[in-house]
């Protein structure tokens, strides 16, 4: 069972991992601006000409 | 004789109403400037811009930007710029949908020398890359506000980052104490289970070590801010919520780390980061504001930030206007507000000082007089002598006169005081306990006396306020009620007197029905809004309104009667308006008439435009508050006022509001409703101050509240809801008392264990916290016409 050690330290690990990305894009303001983003994606490339 | 209706047709651009005059690609345009823009764009291909939303623009105004070429100006608003490329982020009031999005995203394809644009859309801001050597920043503004978007250039901008960093800290805070609370409520677990659950001593030992590693970021970093604002409110002999709070958090993690390190329990760490995270949701559910909107606009805002300085060698330089010493000589054009009080040189100031008093009349000053900042100067430009700078003028000290520190009249926010009494009782009871045990058991006290802190600990208490209010204000939100923070909910509940402005507040400045009775020709009506656009009378407003779709054309030798009418040179015919005794009218209707080269050509209907249902709303407020009604302007409709107000005063000066609302205020909560800068002191003195607008993104004085005035007539329901709030709050304090006494009844006879307090504590929270919002949700729409969304 001392396997459980090992499983509980790498889960926290990613977890730590996920977390702190989260923090990461959170300081870079990628959540500051939440309507643009979703409208940005819909607007076609079209070139001209 | 025809009156005049209104065509159905709607410009493509704008969607103001307007007729077939302006035509291009078979589609009509209520003026010349939508058409540009709508050639422009469709030039250069950019006609998804249609098609994305129906009529997406803005009616162009162009300004003049050419103080941004200062460096010193430029400087302050540049966040980057190196050799050839710099970076600018401008706001933009005027994005309002996906359309806008796309068109400046686009821009690069518009006007050369845009390298990049990226819109944040919450924030109404456009960041801009471009070739400072190919595009100059005035003329990017230009262009922008060519295109309809005129850029919102101030001197504070600085603050918005701010504020940003404020509200990503409260996300983090929230993520860090989720993310203990789960790990932890894992490794809690096997406790709660039975005990040859735990195959093995070290995994107690282990898990208890880890769950004191997730603990502590959740105590020195989310839980952080309880600490020092009970520690700030100590300093000042001042007990709030964040005391017992505070209290809690310390009882919960010492008696933790005591019994994990002496092995002789599980401890609470799993409540305690559960606790953290459920009052971070609750300050973050608080916490919502209007980033679009500024509450905190200062009076500099008004001003131009920079002035034409003329040099001793007459030559005309653009300065900042901090860089403005007194004895500098300064140009002010038409139309431009004067920044600093000053003594005329050269010239005539027909000065409009509505913006300062309310009143809608030109005062002309001569050579040799004093004027004053705030003023806006309509004619000729004068030459000023400056005599006082920014900080030291009339209007500066007028703004300051409300916003001395502690100056602000609070009322005193339910939840302190329910915490103060709360805390009280705690202690007492802990104090009292503790005394009992004494006697009965001396080993157990401290464990008593920290389970009573602890199953104390006031989270239902402390979270029903802040979803309270924040979900009240996301309701008014939704009907265009925008509030400074939550806490205005509770002033607005308490209210027990309604102080009105009148002009622009229970009345519009729009003119809403504006009719003429006669015959005019085009050419003779863009003669009449050339006349009309002179005079900053409301009637001649009301009518250069009415007749906006026409332009102007010179106008000469113009004369204002007060009291009977206008005249002057168009076109070089003369053109009169007025009461029908000034143009000596044999027709004894009354309205304004206009005569053209000695002609009666007819009269305009012009109501005085009170808002519409602003009479059923007085009739509604009359029995519930008192109301007063304080006006800048002279005296009119008296009579039709003075049965549903207490008081009516007109000729108010900003100070004498301030005055009147310091004086009525000592009596009842207050609140201040107005709209111009003459009620910025007043607004800021009051309890609650509601500026009212109709554009809502336009500027408004600093305030507690944004109204827009559309729904002024929906005033009482949003007080309503205000009062049904703090009931509802009321309630859910009973409701969290009870899981106190439940809690205490359990910790005061020594039976408090960890599973018990890991299930009352999200229990508590998680129903009070669903009774509050969902019972306000329910009151909110049941008071609250739908309306559509406009932000």
């Amino acid at each position: 069972m001392a396997v459980i050690f090992i499983l509980i330290g790498i889960s926290l690990l990613v977890a730590c991992g996920f977390l702190f990305a989260f923090l990461w894009a959170n300081r870079d303001g990628q959540f500051d601006d939440d309507y643009s983003p979703s409208v940005r994606i819909l607007f076609e490339d079209d070139e001209t000409e | 004789m025809t009156t005049e209706t209104e065509p159905q047709l709607l410009c493509y651009h704008c969607g103001t109403p307007c007729d077939d005059s302006i035509q291009a690609d078979e589609k009509s345009f209520c003026c010349n400037g939508c058409k540009t823009v709508f050639e422009i764009i469709t030039a250069n291909n950019l006609s998804t811009y249609y098609s994305l939303n129906e009529r997406p623009g803005i009616r162009a105004t162009e300004k003049k930007f050419g103080y941004l070429d200062n460096p010193e100006i430029a400087e302050d608003l540049l966040t980057f710029s190196n050799n050839n490329t710099s970076k600018v982020i401008l706001k933009l009031p005027d994005i309002h949908c996906s359309s806008c999005i796309w068109l400046l995203e686009n821009l690069a394809r518009l006007l050369p020398g845009v390298l990049r644009c990226q819109v944040n859309f919450t924030n109404k801001e456009a960041a801009i890359l471009y070739q400072s050597e190919i595009l100059k920043l005035s003329e990017l503004a230009g262009f922008l506000s060519s295109i309809g978007y005129t850029p919102d250039i101030s001197v504070a901008q600085s603050k918005n980052e701010v504020r940003q960093t404020k509200k990503r800290r409260i996300s983090q805070k929230i993520a860090v104490a989720g993310f203990c609370f789960g790990n932890s409520m894992l490794l809690s677990l096997p406790e709660y289970l039975d005990s040859t659950f735990l195959l093995n001593e070290d995994f107690r030992w282990v898990f208890g070590l880890l769950n004191i590693v997730l603990a502590l970021p959740v105590v020195l970093f989310s839980g952080s801010g309880y600490f020092t604002a009970a520690y700030k409110g100590l300093k000042k002999r001042f007990i709030s919520m964040d005391l017992p709070i505070a209290l809690g958090i310390a009882t919960l993690f010492i008696r933790s780390l005591f019994e994990i390190i002496t092995q002789s329990g599980s401890g609470y760490m799993d409540s305690l980061t559960g606790l953290v995270f459920f009052l971070m949701i609750g300050q973050w559910y608080q916490g919502k504001t209007y980033h679009a909107f500024s509450f905190d606009r200062d009076f500099k805002s008004f001003f131009p930030i920079a002035v034409s300085r003329i040099l001793a060698d007459k030559t005309i330089i653009s300065v900042p206007i901090k860089k403005i010493r007194i004895g500098d000589l300064i140009q002010i054009h038409n139309d431009e507000v004067i920044p600093m009080d000053g003594v005329i040189e050269k010239g005539v100031g027909e000065i409009d000082y509505s913006f300062v008093t309310g009143e809608a009349d030109i005062n002309l000053k001569v050579q040799g007089e004093t004027v004053y900042a705030g003023g806006r100067q309509k004619g000729q430009s004068v030459k000023i002598r400056v005599s006082n700078t920014v900080e030291a003028g009339y209007l500066t000290s007028l703004w300051n006169q409300g916003s001395g520190k502690g100056n602000k009249a609070n009322l005193e926010i339910a939840a302190n005081a329910m915490g103060r009494y709360f805390t009280i009782a705690i202690i007492s009871i802990a104090v009292l306990s503790g005394t009992i045990w004494f006697f009965l058991d001396p080993t157990r006290i401290w464990m008593i006396v920290s389970s009573i802190l602890i199953v104390a600990c006031p989270c239902a208490l402390a979270l029903a306020t802040p979803f309270a209010f924040g979900q009240a204000m996301r309701v008014l939100g939704n009907s265009n009620l925008y509030l400074r923070n939550a806490s205005v909910v509770e002033q607005l509940a308490k209210s027990r007197q309604l102080v009105f402005d009148k002009t622009g507040t229970l009345t519009t400045e729009k003119s809403g029905r504006t009719a003429f009775h006669g015959d005019l020709t085009p050419a003779e009506k863009s003669w009449v809004v050339s006349l009309t656009r002179q005079s900053l009378h409301p009637v001649s407003q009301s009518i250069a309104a009415h007749l906006a779709k026409f332009d102007s054309v010179p106008v000469s030798g113009f004369k204002e009667h007060r009291g009977k009418g206008i005249e002057a040179e168009v076109s070089g015919h003369i053109v009169k308006m007025g009461s029908n005794e000034f143009i000596n009218s044999q027709n004894h209707q009354s309205g304004t008439y206009v005569m053209i080269d000695g002609i009666n050509k007819g009269f305009f209907d012009v109501n005085t435009n009170y808002r519409e249902g602003i009479f059923q709303l007085l009739e509604v407020l009359q029995g519930k508050f008192r109301l007063h009604l304080l006006s800048g302007d002279r005296e009119r409709d008296r009579s039709s006022l003075t049965k549903y107000f207490e008081k009516v005063l007109f000729r108010q000066l900003p100070d004498d509001k301030l005055q009147y609302i310091r004086e009525v205020q000592k009596e009842s909560p207050t609140v201040m409703i107005g709209d111009g800068l003459n009620d910025a002191g007043a607004l800021r003195q009051a309890h609650t101050g509601i500026a009212v607008v109709d554009d809502l993104h336009r500027f408004s004085p600093a305030s507690d509240a944004i109204l827009k005035g559309s729904e002024l007539p929906i005033l009482d329901r949003f007080i309503e809801l205000c009062r049904s709030s703090m009931k509802i709050v009321y309630a859910a304090f009973a409701m969290s008392l009870m899981y106190n006494v439940i809690g205490l009844s359990f910790a005061i006879s020594g039976n408090l264990t960890p599973v018990f307090s890991a299930i009352l504590m999200p229990i508590s929270s998680v129903s009070v916290v669903a009774f509050v919002t969902i019972s306000i949700q329910y009151i909110g729409k049941k008071l609250m016409p739908p309306t559509d969304k406009n932000q």
